[in-house]
């Protein structure tokens, strides 16, 4: 199987890159900007959905067999 | 059978992981259908995979750390934050899962961090996932995947902290 090693420098310097970029290209920036909202939604319903299936757990345990 | 179990597998129909801090998404910026199966929408959507019609790859000389270039090409974007690893000094095997219908046109794809690429890779019919090890987790990070020439399906993204 053919291995790919992503290195931590490699990984600063995206980080870097990334944060130039988005003060350089407002297009990139926008993109970006849009991008974090999605994540922003995708997280709080993913927690909710993780809360929600918690409770329904907790509830089955209650229940008298 | 894996003897390990993904701490994460994002997939076209699951493209989100989230156990707080810790965090994965993928994003398809562009994927090819047709009107016939195994390539229509709705075999597409059932066999879980998204599919890159070697005819639409991306100039492979360009440089796709740039966005002005990167937009205009097809890819695949995940975006990692293993933050809560961090501190364990965990490391990340991230495996690419992937199909090639057709011995004379194997895939390619172009991975790509925001500062340049990282690796030019075939995609070997008859093969059907590569490796990318992930060093250090204390800072989120993209990876990039651009559709560069053949026809290929995508499968998925599964991540092993180790």
């Amino acid at each position: 199987m053919p291995i790919i090693r992503v290195t931590r420098k490699q990984i600063e310097a995206a980080t870097k890159a990334r944060e130039s970029a988005l003060k350089k290209d407002d297009d990139f920036r926008r993109h970006e900007e849009q991008r974090q909202r999605f994540e922003e939604t995708a997280k709080a319903r993913e927690a909710a959905l993780q809360k929600e299936l918690k409770a329904a757990a907790a509830r089955k345990e209650e229940q008298p067999s | 059978m894996s003897c390990l179990e993904a701490t994460f597998t994002l997939t076209p129909q699951s493209p989100v992981y989230y156990a707080s801090p810790n965090y994965a998404s993928l994003y398809c910026y562009g994927a090819d259908f047709e009107p016939w199966g195994p390539e229509d929408l709705s075999s597409l959507y059932a066999s879980n995979r998204f599919y890159f019609n070697g005819s639409f790859a991306c100039d492979p000389n360009l440089d796709y750390a740039q966005w002005a270039n990167r937009k205009k090409a097809r890819f695949l974007v995940s975006y990692i934050s293993l933050l809560g690893y961090a501190a364990a000094y965990k490391q990340l095997a991230l495996i690419f899962g992937f199909d090639v219908p057709f011995s004379s046109w194997p895939g390619r794809v172009l991975v790509y961090s925001n500062a340049g690429l990282i690796k030019d890779q075939e995609l070997a019919y008859g093969d059907n996932q590569f490796l990318l090890e992930i060093e250090s987790l204390d800072l989120g990070f993209n990876l990039y995947f651009l559709h560069a020439g053949g026809t290929w399906f995508f499968r998925g993204l599964s991540g092993y902290v180790v």
